[in-house]
């Protein structure tokens, strides 16, 4: 099975089965109706733009009310802008096709996420902390759509960016965590 | 099935999330430094959270993913400390990435 994202020539190609697209726009229109909505007592809406100062309440409140419109405004750009990549993508025997450039594969890579930390408000942390538990059919559905989506994820980085996508227990990188530690003393 | 190993999450399966209490702290020193923390949670993939420390702050991959293995083991990390208006931008940009991200003022 092809991934969906791998590199191809200067960017990297979106390559996806219809079935996948359906979802991923689902999952798009629904992320995009709760920032829409802003309801603040959310879970969704807490986790996308959390606290960000501690010790100061005050300033706590001054910096989220600063970075909240930026913050929601680029969320919905991005959902925009995935709904756009998915419309120009060749269809061919169930295959939708497209070529990302320049800032697209983030912004894939964003939305992706999002839809990911907004799936995990729904289901709830205790749901995420004991998963082998959920008998749950839907809760078992949503799990699989963020393992689906965080595999996705995985392709991306590892077409964007290889260094970060390598994978510690592999024993990359051992070696220069060893010597940073050194250098640490 | 692609041969990528499944998503890894960023948080012990078993560990509860830090959410940082918010108290008011009357020691205040408007021209000192902030410190950025970074919280740990269990959806954010590990690859992505040396991704974005490395987009972010510009660092090293060793030096990213040491901070993001800190954010593993311990809960949270310190990943930067500079004055106030630079903290401020560091916390928003990695909100805009998903991560749990909060300034205080350094101590």
């Amino acid at each position: 099975v092809k991934p969906a994202f791998e590199r191809h020539d200067d960017g990297i190609r979106m390559q996806l089965r219809s079935e996948e697209v359906d979802l991923l726009m689902r999952m798009r229109a629904e992320l995009q109706s709760v920032l829409a909505a802003e309801d603040p007592d959310d879970p969704v809406h807490h986790r996308l733009f959390p606290g960000a100062v501690t010790q100061d309440d005050e300033a706590n409140q001054e910096l989220r009310r600063l970075i909240h419109d930026d913050l929601l405004r680029s969320r919905l750009d991005a959902l925009d802008e995935l709904a756009g990549y998915v419309d120009r993508a060749h269809r061919q025997r169930g295959r939708y096709t497209t070529d990302l450039v320049d800032d697209e594969p983030a912004v894939v890579l964003g939305t992706l996420n999002d839809i990911r930390l907004a799936l995990a408000s729904r289901v709830g942390m205790d749901v995420l902390e004991h998963r082998e538990f959920v008998t749950d059919q839907a809760t078992q559905t949503t799990l699989a759509v963020m393992d689906w989506f965080g595999m996705w994820q995985e392709q991306l980085l590892m077409a964007m960016d290889p260094e970060s996508a390598r994978h510690y227990d592999e024993g990359h990188g051992l070696d220069e965590l060893d010597e940073l530690d050194d250098l640490e003393g | 099935v692609s041969t990528l190993t499944l998503p890894r999450l960023a948080g012990p399966a078993a560990a509860p999330v830090a959410e940082p209490d918010v108290v008011t702290d009357t020691d205040i020193r408007p021209d000192g430094p902030w410190d950025v923390i970074v919280w740990d949670d269990p959806v954010n993939l590990m690859t992505y959270v040396v991704h974005v420390f490395r987009k972010v702050f510009g660092y090293p991959e060793p030096v990213a993913r040491k901070l993001m293995l800190d954010v593993h083991h311990h809960g949270k990390a310190l990943v930067a400390t500079e004055p106030r208006e630079q903290a401020e931008f560091y916390v928003q940009q990695l909100h805009g990435y998903g991560l749990q991200a909060t300034m205080q003022r350094t101590s």
